[in-house]
C-alpha cells in the first residue's frame, strides 16, 4: 500500500474511558507512539485499526486530535539553538494560543498525554506555555501559582540563596 | 496542597526549564527540593548567558571567584568558557588546569570581553576538549593571540573575531595569514571587523588558505561604505562558481546586514544555497550570532 493510501485510511483511537474516535491516519500518525503502533499492526487489511490509548481520557483526547487536525499540514522546521529559546518563547501561534488557554490541570494533564503519545510540537506548545506562566515570578509566587509546598529547611534555603547569589543584583 | 513539585514529572519539568532564561533558573531552584534539583541540571548550564552575565554584572566578577563557581556540579558539562577579563589578568598554566577539571567538556573559549593586551593566552590550548576560539579585540602588537591559534593548531575548528578597531582589521589579517599553516581545520570563521576600501583582494586571498572553511561571517560597519564589503562576497561567489570554497556552505548574516545586500548578490547567494540570516545580537563586540555551537553538526571531511 503507498504511504498516500495509509494516511487516508482512518484509525479508532480508544480512550481510558472507553470512548473511540475516528480519524485519519495521517492526523494519528503526529503521534510517534500511534505511528509505531500502526507499524506493529501494519495496515495491509481493510478493517480500521483499533488504538488502546489507557493513559489519555476522553476530554484530552478531543483536544489532541483537534491539535493534530489543525496541524497535520504543518512543515516541521529545524529547530534551533539553545541561545534563541527565549524568542522562541514569545513566538506562539494564535490558533496554539487559544488552544491552550484552558485551566491549569487541563494543560497538566494535556503535557502528560503529549508526552506519553509523543507529539514533539505540542509537548513544545504546553511546556512554553508552563515556562511562560513561570516566567519573571519569584519562588513565593510560583509556589502560590502551582500550589506548590516549600520543603526546604531554613538552612537549607539559605544555602540555595547563597549558591545563587553570584547572578543577583547588589 | 501537593508535598513538593509532583504534579509535573521531573523529566518534563526539564522541559519546561529549557524554554526559560537562566536568571529565571535561579528563582525556580528555590521553590522546593525537586525544583531546585531540576533546574540545577548540568544540561541547563552548558554556557552561562548573556542575560546571567548581565544579572551578575560580569565585570565585577574575579577570575578566582569565577573558578569557584564552575565547580559546581551543574556547570560540569559547560560547553561554552567565558572567562571574566580584568586589564592585567594573567593566565596561568594551573588556573587552566582547574578549569577544565572542573569542565571536562569545553569545546568553546569565549574571550570576546578581553582586552587587547591580555598576556599567557597560549595557556588555554591545555584544555584538550577546546576547538573554538572567540575574540574581542586584537592587536598586532600582542603575540598572545596568534599564539594561543597556533598552540591549538588543527585541533581549532572555529575561530571569530569582533572588534570595532580599525586597527585590528589589519591584525586580524596578519593573523589569519600566519595561523592558516597550523590551524588547518578552520570551519568556522567569523571576522566582525571594519572592512575598508582596498582590501577585498586581499580578504578573498587569505580566506581562500582556508580550505575548509564550511561557515563564514564578515560584518559591515556602521558608517562605513557597504560596497567594500559587498565585494567581498561578490568575489566569494565567483570563487564558489570557480571550485574554490568547495566546502563553503553558509554565510551567515546579521539582519542588518542582510538587508545591506545589492539584490543580485542576494539572488547569487541564495542561488548557491549559503544564506543565512540570523538575529542581530546587538552591537557592543560581546556575542556573535550563534550559528554554529555544536560542532558535531559540521560536517566532516
Amino acid at each position: 500500500m503507498t504511504e498516500e493510501n495509509t494516511d487516508t485510511q482512518m484509525v479508532k483511537l480508544c480512550s481510558s474511558d472507553d470512548r473511540e474516535f475516528e480519524v485519519e491516519a495521517k492526523v494519528a500518525k503526529m503521534s510517534v507512539t500511534i505511528r509505531n503502533m500502526l507499524e506493529d499492526l501494519g495496515l495491509d487489511n481493510d478493517e480500521v485499526p483499533n488504538i488502546p490509548l489507557p493513559n489519555v481520557n476522553s476530554q484530552i483526547l478531543e483536544m489532541v486530535i483537534n491539535y493534530c487536525k489543525h496541524h497535520k499540514d504543518d512543515v516541521v522546521l529545524a529547530t534551533d539553538d539553545e541561545t534563541t529559546r527565549e524568542r522562541a518563547l514569545e513566538d506562539i501561534d494564535p490558533w496554539d494560543q487559544k488552544f491552550v488557554g484552558a485551566d491549569q490541570g487541563t494543560l497538566f494533564e494535556l503535557i502528560l498525554a503529549a508526552n506519553y503519545l509523543d507529539i514533539k510540537s505540542l509537548l513544545d506548545l504546553t511546556c512554553k506555555t508552563v515556562a511562560n506562566m513561570i516566567k519573571g515570578k519569584d519562588a513565593e509566587e510560583i509556589r502560590k501559582t502551582f500550589n506548590i509546598q516549600n520543603d526546604f529547611t531554613k538552612e537549607e534555603e539559605e544555602q540555595v540563596r547563597k549558591e545563587n547569589e553570584w547572578c543577583e543584583e547588589k | 496542597m501537593s508535598s513538593s513539585g509532583d504534579l509535573l514529572p521531573p523529566e518534563i519539568l526539564l522541559r519546561v526549564f529549557q524554554w526559560l532564561p537562566q536568571v529565571d533558573l535561579l528563582q525556580m531552584s528555590l521553590v522546593c527540593q525537586q525544583w531546585h534539583i531540576v533546574a540545577m541540571d548540568s544540561t541547563l548550564w552548558t554556557h552561562i548567558t548573556w542575560e546571567t552575565e548581565l544579572a551578575c554584572r560580569w565585570m565585577m566578577v574575579t577570575l578566582p571567584h569565577y573558578q569557584a563557581l564552575l565547580k559546581r556540579p551543574q556547570f560540569c558539562a559547560m560547553r561554552k568558557l567565558k572567562p571574566p577579563s580584568r586589564k592585567g589578568t594573567c593566565i596561568t598554566l594551573n588556573i587552566v588546569r582547574d578549569l577544565s577539571e572542573s569542565c571536562p567538556h569545553i569545546q568553546t573559549l569565549d574571550l570576546s570581553c578581553w582586552d587587547a593586551y591580555a598576556t599567557e593566552l597560549h595557556h588555554f590550548a591545555d584544555i584538550r576538549s577546546l576547538r573554538g576560539v572567540w575574540f574581542g579585540s586584537i592587536k598586532s602588537e600582542s603575540h598572545a593571540h596568534l599564539k594561543l591559534c597556533e598552540a591549538m593548531g588543527t585541533s581549532m575548528i572555529d575561530l571569530r573575531v569582533r572588534s570595532i578597531s580599525w586597527h585590528d582589521t589589519d591584525a586580524l589579517l596578519k593573523l589569519l595569514q600566519k595561523v592558516s599553516t597550523s590551524c588547518v581545520n578552520v570551519k568556522i570563521l567569523y571576522a566582525h571587523v571594519p572592512l575598508y576600501n582596498g582590501l577585498c583582494g586581499q580578504v578573498v586571498a587569505v580566506l581562500k588558505r582556508f580550505t575548509h572553511l564550511q561557515v563564514l561571517s564578515l560584518c559591515w560597519r556602521e558608517g562605513t561604505d557597504s560596497t567594500h564589503w559587498q565585494d567581498i562576497y561578490e568575489e566569494i561567489v565567483q570563487g564558489c562558481e570557480n571550485n574554490a570554497f568547495r566546502e563553503l556552505r553558509t554565510i551567515v548574516f546579521t539582519q542588518r546586514d542582510y538587508a545591506r545586500l545589492r539584490k543580485p548578490l542576494k539572488r547569487k547567494l541564495r542561488k548557491l544555497g549559503l544564506l543565512e540570516v540570523r538575529n542581530d545580537p546587538g552591537t557592543y563586540p560581546h556575542l556573535f550570532p550563534d550559528a554554529v555551537l555544536d560542532y558535531s553538526q559540521l560536517s566532516s571531511n
